[in-house]
C-alpha cells in the first residue's frame, strides 16, 4: 500500500496543503526552516496514534508539546487541525483516512476529535461522531484507528501507518552510545538502536542484507573490503565491524566507533531500504556523504528496490544540489515548499521548470534555485 | 609517466576522454578531470585552462551540439587567446553519444536487439541522444531501464543513463573501431597520437 495524497489544514506551519505523493520516491525541497521535517511529522503522527504499543492520540499530541505546538499559528476561524490521507493499494483498492481534532473549550481541555471518517472505495466504513460519541464525549479522546476493536475494517490502513519508518541517523549517539548513555526516544529516529535492530534479524536474512550493502559500501568507500557482524563474547553487545585493504595485511577488523561518520549514515540508509516494504522517511541522507556518493543516491535507492522484493514508498527531504543532479530523477515526485508570511505552502514543478526538465536539465538546476534564500549572501558579512 | 589533464562537461564525456587517454598508450594517465555539469563551466574557465595547458597538456572534449559550423565554436569559446601545442580542444560531433553509437560491435554488446539499426555515419546525426534513447528502447530490459524513463515520467533520461553509459565506454567502447565510424573521432585519436609522440620524445 501507498500514499497518493496529502491533504492538511492547520498542520504545523502550513496553513493548507493539497499535494499528490507518487508511489516511488517524493523529494521534498525547500529553504531552511520552511517546514520540511513538520511535513514528514505528519506520517510520524499518524504512526504514533497507530503504533501498536503506547499510541494513541491523546500521547501524539502531548509528545509534540500539545495542541498550540501543532496547530498552525495562522489559523483563523476555523480551530481544527485536519489530516487527510489518500492511499492505494493495486488498481482497485483505494482507501482514505480524514481526522480532525481541536482541544476542549473549558474544563479539562482535553483533545477531541471533531471528525474521523473511513473511506474504501468510495465507500463510508466509518464517520464520526456518531450518536454515542455525543452523548459521551470521552469517547472522542481516542481515535478509531488506534483501537484494535474499532480499526478491524480498516486495518491495512493502521497497518501503513504504524509501520512508518523515519531514519535521521545520528552517526554520534550510535558511535559515543556508552558514554552518552541518552534516553532512547522509542521509535528510535536517529538509529541509537541500530546495532540491536541489526541483531534482532535472523541470521540469513542479515547475511544477505550485508552482502549487498557490502556491494555498495566498496564503491562508496575506498579501501573498503568486507562488513561483517558480531557479538561481545563478554557484554554480548551487537557490533558491526569492517575490514579495510591495507598495508598491513592482518590489521584486524574495525568496529562500528570507528567507523566514519559517513560509512555510518549510508550503512543505515543501505539497512532501512532493504529493511521492509513500508513507508520511508528520510531527512536529509546527504548530511556527511562526499557530493561523488550523493549524487549517486537516487540511483542506489532505485537499484536496492530492484534487487529486492519488496518496494519502499520514499519521502526524502533534502537541500542538496548533488542529490537532485541527475536528470533521470523523475520531476512528478518533487515538492517544493514555498515560506510566506501566512505559513508555508507546497508546490509541484511549474510548467517553465517542466519545460527545463525535458529538455535535458536537471531539479537542481531547474527548480533548487528557488529554494534558496533571497538574501543568503548577506550572511557573509554578518 | 607522462600525465594528460582532461575537461568535460558531463560523467559520460569524461569516461570517454579517460578511454582516449588510455588509448594512446599504456604509459599515459590522465590527471586532474574536470567536469562540473554542463559547458557553462568549462567555457568561463578558458583562462585556466590555458594557463594550465601551458603547464602540462590538456584535453579538453565538448559537443558541437545545435552549433552548425565548428570552426564558429571555436571562436566564440578561444576568441583571441593563443593555444598552447598542449591544448587539444576537440568538438565531438554532435554529440559524445555519437562517438559511442559508432563502435557498432561495442553498441551490439550493449544494445543487442536494439542495436539491429546503427547509424553508419553518426555525426551527421541531428540529435544523437535522441537516436540512443530511441535504440534503447528495445534492449535488454535492464539496460532498457537504466537509460530511458518509465513511461510518463517527467524526466529527460533514465536514472541510470550516466552510470551505464560511462561504464560502457570504459569497459566496452572501443575508440578505434568506433573512428572508423567518425570521422571527428577520428581526427580526435589523430591529434591525441601526435600529442603522445611529442611528449614522448621531448
Amino acid at each position: 500500500m501507498f500514499a497518493t495524497r496529502l491533504i492538511l489544514k492547520n498542520w504545523r506551519n502550513f496553513r493548507e496543503v493539497d499535494v499528490p505523493l507518487t508511489e516511488g520516491t517524493t523529494y521534498l525541497l525547500g529553504p531552511n526552516a520552511s517546514g520540511k521535517s513538520n511535513f514528514l511529522d505528519v506520517f510520524r503522527f499518524l504512526r504514533d496514534i497507530s503504533k501498536a504499543q503506547g499510541g494513541g492520540l491523546q500521547k501524539a499530541v502531548l509528545d509534540r508539546g500539545g495542541i498550540s505546538k501543532l496547530r498552525c499559528l495562522h489559523a483563523r476561524r476555523d480551530p481544527d487541525v485536519r489530516i487527510e490521507v489518500h492511499l492505494s493499494e493495486g488498481l482497485e483498492e483505494n482507501w482514505r483516512y480524514i481526522l480532525s481534532f481541536r482541544h476542549e473549550n473549558r474544563g479539562a481541555r482535553r483533545i477531541l476529535i471533531s471528525t474521523e471518517q473511513v473511506w474504501h472505495n468510495e465507500k463510508c466504513l466509518i464517520a464520526r461522531p456518531i450518536d454515542e460519541d455525543k452523548s459521551d464525549d470521552t469517547r472522542l479522546t481516542q481515535t478509531h484507528l488506534e483501537q484494535i476493536q474499532t480499526n478491524q475494517a480498516f486495518r491495512a490502513v493502521a497497518d501503513f501507518f504504524s509501520d512508518v519508518t523515519y531514519l535521521h541517523l545520528v552517526p554520534q549517539l550510535l558511535k559515543f552510545g556508552d558514554q552518552i548513555g541518552g534516553k532512547r526516544l522509542e521509535d528510535d529516529p536517529f538509529g541509537q538502536g541500530f546495532l540491536e535492530r541489526v541483531a534482532r534479524t535472523t541470521n540469513k536474512t542479515r547475511e544477505s542484507r550485508l552482502k549487498k550493502i557490502e556491494k555498495a559500501l566498496r564503491v562508496a568507500v575506498p579501501q573498503f573490503k568486507e562488513l561483517g557482524f558480531e557479538k561481545d563474547e563478554v557484554t554480548g553487545r551487537p557490533h558491526l565491524k569492517a575490514l579495510y585493504l591495507h598495508h598491513r595485511p592482518n590489521a584486524g577488523w574495525q568496529r562500528e566507533d570507528q567507523f566514519s561518520d559517513g560509512t555510518l549514515r549510508l550503512l543505515g540508509l543501505l539497512w532501512s531500504l532493504l529493511e521492509s516494504n513500508s513507508l520511508l522517511l528520510l531527512e536529509e541522507p546527504e548530511l556527511s556523504l562526499n557530493d561523488a556518493i550523493v549524487r549517486q543516491i537516487p540511483q542506489m535507492i532505485q537499484s536496492v528496490q530492484k534487487q529486492s522484493k519488496r518496494r519502499r514508498q520514499i519521502i526524502l527531504s533534502t537541500h542538496s544540489a548533488a542529490l537532485l543532479s541527475n536528470p533521470g530523477i523523475d520531476a512528478r515526485g518533487v515538492l517544493v515548499i514555498v515560506p510566506n508570511q501566512n505559513g508555508s505552502t507546497i508546490r509541484e514543478v511549474t510548467q517553465s521548470e517542466k519545460d527545463g526538465i525535458m529538455s535535458g536539465f536537471s531539479i537542481a538546476e531547474t527548480v533548487l534555485p528557488s529554494t534558496r534564500p533571497e538574501s543568503a549572501e548577506q550572511l557573509g558579512f554578518w | 609517466m607522462p600525465t594528460i589533464h582532461l575537461a568535460t562537461e558531463d560523467h559520460v564525456t569524461e569516461m570517454v576522454g579517460r578511454r582516449l587517454i588510455r588509448e594512446i598508450g599504456p604509459s599515459f594517465e590522465t590527471g586532474v578531470a574536470f567536469q562540473k555539469n554542463g559547458f557553462g563551466y568549462l567555457k568561463s574557465n578558458m583562462d585556466k585552462f590555458c594557463e594550465l595547458a601551458r603547464r602540462s597538456p590538456l584535453l579538453l572534449l565538448t559537443d558541437l551540439d545545435q552549433e552548425n559550423c565548428v570552426r564558429k565554436l571555436l571562436s566564440t569559446w578561444i576568441g583571441q587567446r593563443q593555444l598552447s601545442p598542449h591544448f587539444l580542444f576537440r568538438i565531438a560531433v554532435r554529440e559524445t553519444e555519437s562517438w559511442l553509437l559508432a563502435d557498432h560491435v561495442g553498441m551490439r554488446k550493449l544494445l543487442v536487439k536494439g542495436a539491429r539499426n546503427l547509424p553508419r555515419e553518426p555525426d551527421l546525426l541531428p540529435d544523437p541522444k535522441r537516436k540512443l534513447l530511441q535504440l534503447a528502447g528495445n534492449a535488454p530490459r535492464e539496460i532498457k531501464n537504466d537509460l530511458i524513463t518509465a513511461r510518463g515520467a517527467l524526466a529527460s533520461q533514465g536514472l541510470g543513463y550516466n552510470q551505464r553509459l560511462g561504464d560502457f565506454a570504459t569497459n566496452d567502447w572501443s575508440p578505434s573501431r568506433a573512428a572508423s565510424n567518425s570521422p571527428s573521432l577520428n581526427r580526435t585519436l589523430v591529434r591525441l597520437n601526435e600529442l603522445a609522440q611529442r611528449l614522448s620524445s621531448g
